[in-house]
């Protein structure tokens, strides 16, 4: 109990101060209030993204081409706190950077497929290479989706992609494979959630990440069974390993509803308030977002000096690009009913 | 040697019955470069480039089945010579009826080795997966008996089994753990067959790998397998003997198919080639470079092919138009000999030798050798470095040159070895025949700077030469000219004579003086009066010129600079090469090093294990280490204090028609 000041007063410090530098009700009224991507991203530069933003002032704009700079501020923040942590904590935050090195497979995996390049997908793909530990130039060189995966087998996605490889060899289909990267990567998380020493430090982990983990399978099992149309069984075993709210049984009552009314019924009560009346899957997103963000407040309040304050930080902040991202497509296509949709409510509330 | 081959530019007419009889010609002579015809004037009189890409994928299609045939031979040996390069449109009929007869031979035993390698094999995971499901001992007569229930076989990731229990949950099922293998389950699932599918649906997501058991399986999994192993070994007896017969074709077509793969790689090459020829009408044209000294064998030899119908002109380079101008450059053959030739890849490496100076590779292959002994000096190591150069002359013939220039190197370690006392660090088993560098630093960084001077010398001189060859005239008064030269000898001289004598007296001393200020003022004046002539000659000529001409000034001033640059770049030069004893004196220290860490290891008793040891891997680490900077530290010295002294490059190098067999060899390796 006494280390944890030790522990965490340098790193929680600066965490404060980044957090303190995080977009206000105020800006997000005025990123709201343009009419234009143009406007938007002028703001959007006098804000603590100003100088990421930099980076691509001279390319060309477009949704994706906002992605890559705003990622790269967040990314540099897991990058520092990892670097302050010890072995243990390190791992959450590789874990949790690593989603974004599983998407990067997917879309490199699928341009493999196709025979499209690098560049021509570059648009679509997160900036990790600064940061990751995965040789990309070696994977992009390789011939095909099986001299990807061969490489890709080194890495610690590899025993993931080795129990789905069979699988892509026998139908050809690159989904289980995108499946087996993504799962993976959920329990590496958990796993070293599991493995952190403190109790204190546990707990909160579990809590936030765990919450996290919940909304991220309501939203991930909600478009499995409505959008992609598999089976209960099917969703249950694709579900990511790990949750504060849900265990397997509630989450195989979630996968079970045939209708989304029985979907919501299913939700546990904690969770109760996300849909209030709305039961589109594709609005269902900011409000998750909004749910885990009332719980990452919870590690800002209360005694400092633990883990729950830098991971609440990097989630809170991926929302807040997550958010960017959408409200600054929707200028792009002149959606005015946007506000309350795209943004998580708890945005637009607290300064 | 110091100069490159001289070379003819010949033109040959050839009519096009006969272009199959001279592809061959040119096939066997090689030392034929190729100009691309729509290069050259002749290319803008109406002759288009003659290309025959049926026969080009003809040959392809051969060099693929011959290779792919030796490759399932296995066939290893000696590429035979080729005497005669194949007439392409001729013999690629008698090619071809070759490989056919040699595939009908040999095709049927490589497709039963085949056959029953997939066999044994199939047999081979057929085992495994039993084992896999052996510990359950399951019959699978009964199994198969099974009518409402459906099994499958097959291994589960650990983490995924909870998963998969709970999406089956709603359905009869049982899921049965077998065993644990590299952490996946070996499990038995059965469900009732009106669920089969979501059987199937709930194991696929969960990454169960099925086992894909044969249907037909009747048994206990333990006799299953016993019967398995009895039909391997009539397999593998089956299988040698096959191989045993395989190793008979091998031997008897593989110098045959070595034959036809040669040939149809040249004939490749010579098709390939004729892309660079001009064709109109009924008449090939072609052009190229060739050794004065082969011209009249070539002619001959193509006359009478042709029967005098071929028309086969040679000029000399310096009457070609296009030579003249500047468009086509003549290409460099070089002339060396075999303990020298290795060394043309450092010369090139820097820049081709243009055909109007001197080639520089006998001068940088001795001093390179001198150099190089003179820093690694060690028997010892030198003999290291002849035995692996020796080993890559005779193992790695893609290497052979670095073999060459290792072994060289080896033996001027070991002269210099001998000249400093020195076997593997060791400076008391013999005396030095010349001095120990450790306990002589001043007479050996003498030596250094002496051998700087000459090396610099031999630059100036070799750049007068190349100066009156290039019929620059204009430039002999400059610095890097015979002004230059005489002044940096008369500094040189100086020095030499203040280390070896001591001071100069008075005379020596004013002449010296006046002569050096002499010298300088030509080099300070020679631009500006140079310049001041040219810009008369232009205005003369072209008086409208608007080009704008520097002031007076300027060049003045640029010149004054020139001069003093020139001055102190004597000085570094010659400084520089300094470096050679400090490399030297380097690794007779690592020496010490390395004894003092072997002292420390063995506690003072110079004996043990741990003390030769370390002197073992020190030696290793010495050669490796040292070998590697002595190598760049020479090049530097080479390629800066020395090439840069007279050394233009520009040239374009002389490509023949077939490349070396060497080269063959590594084409085909790739």
């Amino acid at each position: 109990m006494l280390s944890q000041p030790f522990r965490y007063s340098y790193i929680d410090a600066k965490v404060r101060t980044i957090y303190a530098q995080r977009l206000k009700k105020s800006d997000w009224r005025v990123l709201d209030s343009c009419n234009d991507q143009s406007c938007f991203m002028q703001y959007l530069s006098t804000t603590y993204y100003g100088r990421w933003l930099e980076i691509i002032s001279k390319k060309k704009e477009g949704t994706w081409s906002l992605g890559p700079s705003l990622y790269l501020a967040l990314f540099n923040d897991y990058h520092k706190i990892a670097r302050a942590l010890g072995k243990a904590p390190a791992q959450i935050f590789q874990g949790l950077f690593s989603r974004f090195e599983a998407e990067n497979i997917k879309i490199l995996l699928r341009a493999k497929k196709v025979g499209l390049s690098r560049n021509n997908v570059s648009h679509l793909l997160y900036p990790v290479e600064r940061f990751s530990r995965i040789q990309w130039d070696k994977l992009w060189k390789a011939s095909g989706v099986d001299g990807t995966l061969e490489i890709l087998l080194s890495t610690y996605f590899g025993t993931a992609i080795g129990h789905a490889k069979p699988q892509l060899e026998h139908h050809g289909k690159l989904f289980p494979v995108e499946m087996a990267v993504e799962i993976a990567t959920y329990r590496r998380i958990w796993l070293a959630v599991s493995t952190l020493s403190s109790k204190k430090d546990r707990n909160m982990a579990r809590m936030l990440i765990g919450s996290f983990i919940d909304a991220m399978n309501v939203y991930h099992v909600a478009r499995l069974r409505f959008i992609y149309g598999l089976s209960p069984e099917e969703a249950l075993n694709y579900s990511y390993p790990g949750g504060y709210h849900f265990n397997l049984r509630s989450l195989h009552n979630l996968c079970r509803a045939q209708h989304m009314s029985d979907f919501i019924k299913a939700m546990p009560s904690e969770m109760s308030t996300v849909f209030s009346g709305n039961e589109n899957v594709t609005d269902l997103q900011p409000r998750l977002q909004n749910w885990v963000l009332l719980r990452l407040k919870r590690a800002f309040l209360g005694l400092p000096f633990h883990l729950g304050v830098e991971i609440a930080w990097v989630l809170y902040r991926e929302m807040e690009i997550d958010s960017l991202i959408r409200l600054y497509e929707s200028k792009r296509v002149k959606d005015r009913n946007r506000m309350g949709r795209l943004i998580p409510e708890m945005f637009l509330q607290e300064d | 040697m110091f100069k490159p081959v001289r070379l003819f530019r010949i033109t040959i007419q050839v009519p096009d019955r006969y272009m199959s009889d001279v592809l061959g010609i040119l096939g066997d002579f090689r030392l034929l470069h190729l100009i691309n015809i729509s290069e050259t004037r002749l290319g803008q009189l109406g002759y288009v480039a003659a290309t025959r890409a049926e026969l080009v994928a003809r040959f392809e299609q051969l060099l693929k089945n011959a290779s792919s045939l030796l490759k399932s031979l296995e066939v290893k040996g000696e590429i035979p010579a080729v005497e005669h390069a194949p007439r392409p449109e001729k013999d690629i009929f008698f090619l071809e009826q070759e490989i056919n007869q040699i595939q009908s031979s040999t095709l049927p035993v490589l497709s039963k080795i085949e056959h029953t390698k997939r066999q044994l094999s199939q047999k081979k995971d057929l085992i495994k997966k039993m084992q896999l499901v052996s510990p359950a001992d399951i019959d699978f007569t009964r199994l198969s008996s099974l009518y409402f229930t459906v099994y499958r076989f097959g291994t589960l990731p650990i983490e995924n089994l909870d998963r998969l229990e709970e999406s089956l949950s709603d359905i009869h099922h049982a899921i049965v753990k077998i065993q644990e293998s590299r952490k996946q389950l070996v499990v038995a699932a059965f469900c009732l067959k009106e669920d089969s599918e979501v059987l199937d649906r709930a194991l696929k997501s969960a990454f169960f790998n099925g086992l894909d058991l044969p249907q037909d399986l009747k048994g206990h999994v333990g006799q299953i397998i016993k019967d398995l192993k009895d039909e391997l070994g009539p397999l593998e007896t089956e299988l040698e003997q096959l191989e045993r017969e395989k190793e008979e074709l091998a031997k008897k077509y593989g110098t045959r198919l070595l034959l036809v793969r040669e040939k149809a790689y040249l004939g490749r090459i010579l098709l390939k080639a004729s892309a660079k020829f001009g064709k109109i009408d009924h008449t090939y044209l072609l052009t190229g470079w060739v050794p004065v000294d082969s011209y009249e064998r070539l002619k001959e030899r193509i006359l009478k092919a042709t029967k005098g119908l071929a028309v086969v002109d040679a000029v000399d380079p310096e009457e070609v138009r296009e030579v003249r101008s500047g468009i086509i450059k003549i290409p460099i053959l070089f002339n060396n000999p075999l303990l020298i030739r290795p060394f043309e890849r450092l010369t090139t490496l820097y820049g081709t030798p243009s055909y109007q100076e001197i080639e520089p590779t006998v001068f940088l292959a001795i001093s390179f050798v001198l150099l190089f002994g003179m820093m690694f000096g060690d028997v010892g190591h030198g003999l290291v470095l002849f035995l692996a150069g020796f080993y890559v002359f005779r193992r790695l013939y893609k290497y052979i040159d670095y073999g060459i220039i290792l072994m060289e190197c080896g033996v001027s370690s070991m002269l210099f070895g001998f000249l400093y006392g020195s076997i593997f660090g060791l400076e008391d088993l013999f005396p030095a025949l010349w001095l120990h560098p450790m306990k002589d630093i001043g007479r050996f960084m003498f030596a250094s700077a002496i051998i700087g001077v000459g090396m610099i010398s031999l630059g100036f001189v070799l750049n007068l030469l190349n100066i009156i060859k290039r019929k620059e005239y204009n430039k002999i008064l400059s610095a890097s000219g015979l002004t230059g030269a005489l002044l940096y000898w008369l500094l040189a001289g100086l020095a030499i004579r203040y280390y070896t004598i001591g001071p100069p007296g008075p005379l020596e001393k004013a002449v010296s003086e006046g002569v050096a200020a002499l010298l300088l003022f030509i080099m300070f004046i020679e631009r500006p009066i140079r310049l001041f002539l040219r810009q008369k000659r232009t205005h003369l000529s072209d008086a409208s010129s608007k080009q704008k001409k520097p002031s007076l000034s300027v060049v003045i001033l640029e010149s004054l600079i020139e001069t003093l640059d020139s001055v102190l770049r004597f000085l570094a030069n010659t400084v520089s090469f300094v470096r050679v004893a400090a490399f030297a004196l380097t690794h007779a220290a690592l020496f010490l090093g390395v004894f003092s860490i072997a002292d420390m290891v063995s506690h003072g008793s110079r004996s043990g294990i741990a003390y030769f040891l370390t002197l073992i891997i020190g030696n290793i680490v010495i050669i490796v280490l040292e070998a590697m900077v002595v190598s760049i530290q020479t090049i530097r010295l080479e390629y800066y204090e020395f090439f840069s002294k007279f050394f233009r490059g520009g040239g374009v190098p002389f490509k023949p028609i077939v490349e070396t067999e060497k080269d063959l060899v590594s084409d085909k390796g790739a």
